[in-house]
């Protein structure tokens, strides 16, 4: 049922229609309006009765509060009952701003006019004193799945709640077609990367991580859980240090970028220092030197914070569905999207658990599978995860 | 092409939801007798004849905890974990996330990289794994843990307090008993030693983070000093003051209908 409302979404961009809904959404400014002129009729009728009207009326525009809607719900029903020809009477009525009264324009449907109750003249008047228009427009019937999609809704249609724990694995078809060639582009890389791993002996599986604003690619690599590689050519240095059981794609090429980040973070530091030193021995030549060499690691810390976080804003693309391990590493590294091939029995991103969506976990992030699904398929046929 | 594409995609789907069924069948009948064969059990539920080792066991999560409280002092999360071979520790680990940069390097993964790294363990350990080996953690396994402890094939894992928002023993699901390809279930003890290593990361938690941003307070009024607000408002505008009125008369209309 899930891929149901998705593929509703996909072939109506503009949201789906409710009827009932406009309708209710008319109904609750005309119920407002009703409540304002009683208001009226209680206060005296003062020149600045009219004025906070006009605030009221800007006001009720907005989302009423809680207590507030739920009295203008209820009203909505009854509202409904009463009012059938609303619309056929609004065209047929126009406002008087002398008289501060509502004329009926036409001659022999007078009496249909007269037949009213003095509430129901009342919230006509008040609509067309306020100028408020009646109109049916669509609006989504589902929740948003994608940010983006909220994003749109949210400011264009009317306000709702995105949560990202809500969508499953969103489709690769919700994507637009200059994203998709960008994502093929990125997945052949990643097929190349497990292709290297295939002729060393390890399982066929190969991952990319990118950075999307700038498309760089920060970092490659797969699957390395074989012992010991088969044409005897040396792993990439620094996954080296990773035991081969734990060492599946994911870990390793978060792994590489730890490492990268360390050295960076490390030249940084030696640029400080260089620069401290330079100043120290242009001012004072002696002294101070023993203390600029201390405490390194304490200095990482201090320097951990500065620049790109983990791997906060990148996406990644790998061949196979990540193991459940994998896919809390994923999470750990706060991840910001994850685009898979073949999905596997055991996977963490789908097929046995969804960790991306999981409530209690505090990083939630966008998956979507089966992009590419026979060139992966091909590459590292099995059941087995990652 | 691409739209060709496209309609590919949705097809495979399609034809996919029933290869997901079956094999969400496969998934649930090996945890099924996984369940019956492994446990999960807290230190108070434990026979009589294994609360004879009890000792043994606190000796080694107090080792654990020394570990803790190393890591403590280099600034990271004080989660620290010993591997434990026949009576003898041969591996020692404690969270390293914030010093190597990487989200990944629990305590237990240091640990298992340790044993690799060491050429005369990783000789005797090659093709058994850690098959006969017991894990003693302050904190329950994270869900990756959980799974590497699995494909690591470790025997017994001994765990100090829970953790509710990411532990994979129980609190947020029970991957010791999940079908991990490569895998093999294992059986859980929890609650050893459980004060120590509360009070372990409460004295992290304690501390004061001088890097972290200024928190945003969100002002929660009491209710009486909600309506004086409101009051202020009413007296400044009056405009205000018709919503008021509008919300007492909602009330009437409400019972008139």
């Amino acid at each position: 049922s899930e891929f149901n409302h998705l593929k509703k979404i996909k072939k109506k961009p503009s949201p789906i229609v409710d009827d009932k809904e406009k309708e209710k959404e008319k109904e609750k400014e005309k119920e407002k309006e009703k409540e304002k002129e009683k208001e009226k009729e209680d206060n005296s009728e003062n020149n600045d009765g009219d004025k906070n009207e006009k605030k009221n009326s800007k006001k009720t525009k907005k989302p009423p509060s809680a207590s507030q809607a739920g009295n203008i719900l209820q009203l909505l029903i009854c509202g409904e009952s009463r009012f059938k020809n609303l619309k056929v009477i609004l065209e047929r009525v126009e406002y008087d701003k002398e008289l501060n009264d509502i004329k009926f324009i036409g001659d022999s449907d007078d009496i249909e006019y007269q037949s009213l109750s003095n509430e129901q003249k009342g919230i006509i008047k008040f609509i067309k004193s306020n100028d408020f228009i009646i109109s049916i427009e669509n609006v989504p019937k589902y929740p948003p799945l994608l940010y983006e999609i909220w994003e749109d809704w949210n400011y264009n249609i009317w306000p709702c709640v995105y949560r990202a724990h809500i969508f499953s694995t969103p489709l690769i078809s919700n994507v637009k077609n200059e994203t998709l060639l960008e994502m093929r582009k990125y997945m052949l890389l990643a097929i190349e990367q497990a292709e290297i791993g295939k002729n060393r002996g390890h399982k066929g599986i190969g991952a990319v991580l990118i950075d999307p604003d700038s498309n760089r690619i920060v970092a490659t690599s797969y699957d390395q859980t074989n012992k010991i590689s088969v044409d005897k050519t040396p792993e990439i240095l620094e996954t080296q240090y990773l035991s081969p059981v734990v060492s599946h794609c994911i870990m390793t090429i978060m792994n590489k970028l730890s490492i990268e980040q360390v050295t960076d973070i490390k030249r940084r530091m030696k640029e400080q220092n260089d620069k401290e030193e330079k100043e120290k021995e242009e001012e004072e030549k002696v002294e101070n030197e023993n203390k600029t060499c201390n405490d390194e690691e304490c200095n990482i810390l201090s320097f951990v914070n500065l620049g790109q976080y983990l791997a906060t804003n990148f996406h990644l693309y790998i061949t196979k569905e990540p193991c459940v391990m994998c896919s809390m590493a994923l999470v750990h590294s706060r991840v910001k999207r994850v685009v898979y091939g073949s999905s596997s029995r055991d996977g963490g991103l789908g097929t046995y658990l969804k960790i991306h969506t999981e409530k209690s976990l505090n990083h939630r992030f966008e998956v979507y599978k089966d992009f590419m699904n026979d060139e992966c398929k091909k590459l590292f046929d099995s059941p087995d995860a990652s | 092409m691409d739209h060709v594409k496209i309609n590919n995609t949705s097809i495979c789907c399609d034809k996919n939801e029933n290869d997901e069924k079956q094999l969400k069948i496969i998934n649930e009948s090996i945890e099924k007798e996984s369940r019956k064969q492994y446990y999960i059990k807290t230190v108070e539920e434990l026979n009589e004849t294994e609360r004879q080792e009890l000792p043994n066991h606190c000796k080694f999560m107090e080792a654990a905890i020394d570990e803790g409280h190393k890591a403590l002092k280099e600034g990271e999360v004080p989660v620290a974990c010993v591997i434990v071979h026949k009576g003898e520790i041969i591996a020692r680990g404690s969270n390293k996330t914030n010093i190597k940069k990487n989200g990944t390097r629990h305590a237990e993964l240091e640990a298992f990289d340790q044993i690799f790294l060491n050429k005369e363990l990783n000789d005797r350990f090659k093709d058994s794994l850690l098959e006969e080996c017991d894990l003693y953690v302050t904190v329950e396994p994270c869900l990756m843990c959980a799974v590497a402890l699995q494909l690591c094939k470790i025997k017994r894992v001994f765990f100090g307090c829970h953790n509710d928002k990411f532990g994979g023993n129980g609190s947020v699901y029970e991957l010791n008993f999940s079908p991990i390809s490569n895998g093999r279930p294992y059986n859980c003890i929890s609650g050893l030693l459980k004060e120590r290593a509360i009070l372990l990361l409460q004295l992290f938690y304690n501390q004061e983070n001088k890097k972290a941003p200024v928190p945003n307070k969100r002002k929660r009024l009491d209710p009486e000093e909600l309506k004086k607000e409101m009051l202020k408002i009413s007296e400044t505008s009056s405009s205000n003051q018709l919503i008021l009125n509008i919300s007492e008369n909602l009330g009437d209309v409400k019972e008139k209908v």
